[in-house]
């Protein structure tokens, strides 16, 4: 499978067994408006993995009437998510959709994401945003985001044009199969090393990804590349 | 036998009853206590008796003892990091874990108008 541009719109059924799950960690001030968003769109089950805030993440995302989730201590966010995806599957959910908390996420691509799981073309949707709109994104981050998709391409094997996006959407099946064991952001990498193993179908869909001052602010730094190469290189050499 | 040896010979040798003294009185597991105490032991053969590093140099055609002593390092030293390395790895999904099961155990907060179930049926 690859990149297409998804059909039909998913039922009111989908929905139903749709599971968002957003892990989050100080995002006090974009919380709620993402939460809100999402609602907007129809998501009836959210699920927010606190991962160890020091601010008021988990309260605001409460007072939402969300499902919330706690990490007592900070793990990173593969481990949130996991965590949540977890939760998700033991909840019943039958699509699960993983979407940032910074709001760099847009709620409207949701329906685009679900559209071929719902439809049954594919077992896992990945976003992306060089097939979408990447806005305001610096240079040097575009640099390390296509470096990172070649070396993805290598290392997997699969033909993909964005790599660390964490807006993906999958079955409950596929979450099962998919599960991820690095904390941090070489899960993104995990997660499509399995995925690359797993012979699921898979398909790329457009999605636009916006990047603000406080995304840039509070986001990875470019540094963060070479901590994320050690952690794949470590997987690999441990496991 | 030169101040050095009565120095470190009496420290490994204290290090030695120590570690005896654990095994007998069954406060340290045996393979521990095992290894630690050859460590002391050979430490302090050693430091009595630095000919014996020089003969097995010799024997091993690499000519010095203090050449020996850094390849045995160069070797052991990467074996220790990935040990270590595999250790704290392995610690931390063991936190991870535990994190994850009490945050799944015990949600901060549920939703008022739905259940865990809910999605199961209604799908």
């Amino acid at each position: 499978m690859n990149t297409q541009v998804a059909s039909a719109e998913p039922s009111l059924d989908a929905f139903a067994s749709l599971f968002v799950v957003i892990p989050a960690y100080n995002e006090s001030g974009r919380i709620g408006a993402v939460i809100e968003d999402l609602r907007h769109c129809g998501v009836k089950h959210i699920v927010v993995v606190d991962d160890g805030s020091a601010d008021e993440t988990a309260d605001l995302a409460a007072r939402t009437n969300v499902w919330v989730l706690q990490h007592i201590v900070n793990r990173g966010q593969g481990a949130a998510l996991q965590t949540g995806i977890d939760f998700a599957v033991a909840s019943g959910a039958k699509i699960i959709l993983t979407f940032d908390a910074d709001g760099q996420h847009a709620a409207a691509d949701l329906k685009r994401m679900i559209a071929p799981i719902v439809n049954r073309t594919c077992d896992v949707t990945l976003g992306s945003r060089f097939l979408g709109r990447a806005e305001n994104v610096p240079l040097t981050r575009r640099l390390l985001l296509k470096a990172a998709v070649w070396l993805t391409r290598l290392t997997s094997g699969l033909p993909l044009t964005d790599t660390h996006n964490g807006f993906r959407a999958m079955t409950s099946k596929a979450a099962s199969m998919l599960r991820m064991s690095e904390d941090g952001m070489a899960h993104a990498s995990e997660f499509l090393d399995r995925l690359a193993v797993s012979k699921l179908n898979w398909q790329e869909i457009p999605v636009t990804i916006r990047y603000t001052d406080g995304t840039l602010a509070k986001g990875q730094r470019n540094s963060a590349a070479f901590r994320i190469l050690f952690r794949i290189f470590l997987s690999k050499v441990l496991r | 036998m030169i101040p050095f040896q009565w120095l470190f010979g009496g420290l490994l040798s204290a290090a030695l009853a120590i570690e005896l003294i654990l095994q007998i009185r069954h406060q340290s597991r045996r393979s521990i206590g095992l290894l630690r105490g050859s460590v002391w032991a050979t430490a302090l053969v050693l430091v009595l008796y630095p000919n014996i590093l020089q003969t097995i140099a010799v024997k091993l055609s690499i000519g010095r003892g203090a050449d020996f002593l850094l390849y045995m390092l160069a070797v052991s030293f990467p074996t220790v990091c990935f040990y270590l390395l595999h250790s704290i790895e392995k610690q931390r999904q063991q936190i991870t874990q535990l994190v994850r099961a009490l945050a799944q155990k015990t949600p901060y907060h549920e939703p008022r108008d739905a259940s865990r179930s809910d999605a199961g049926h209604a799908g």
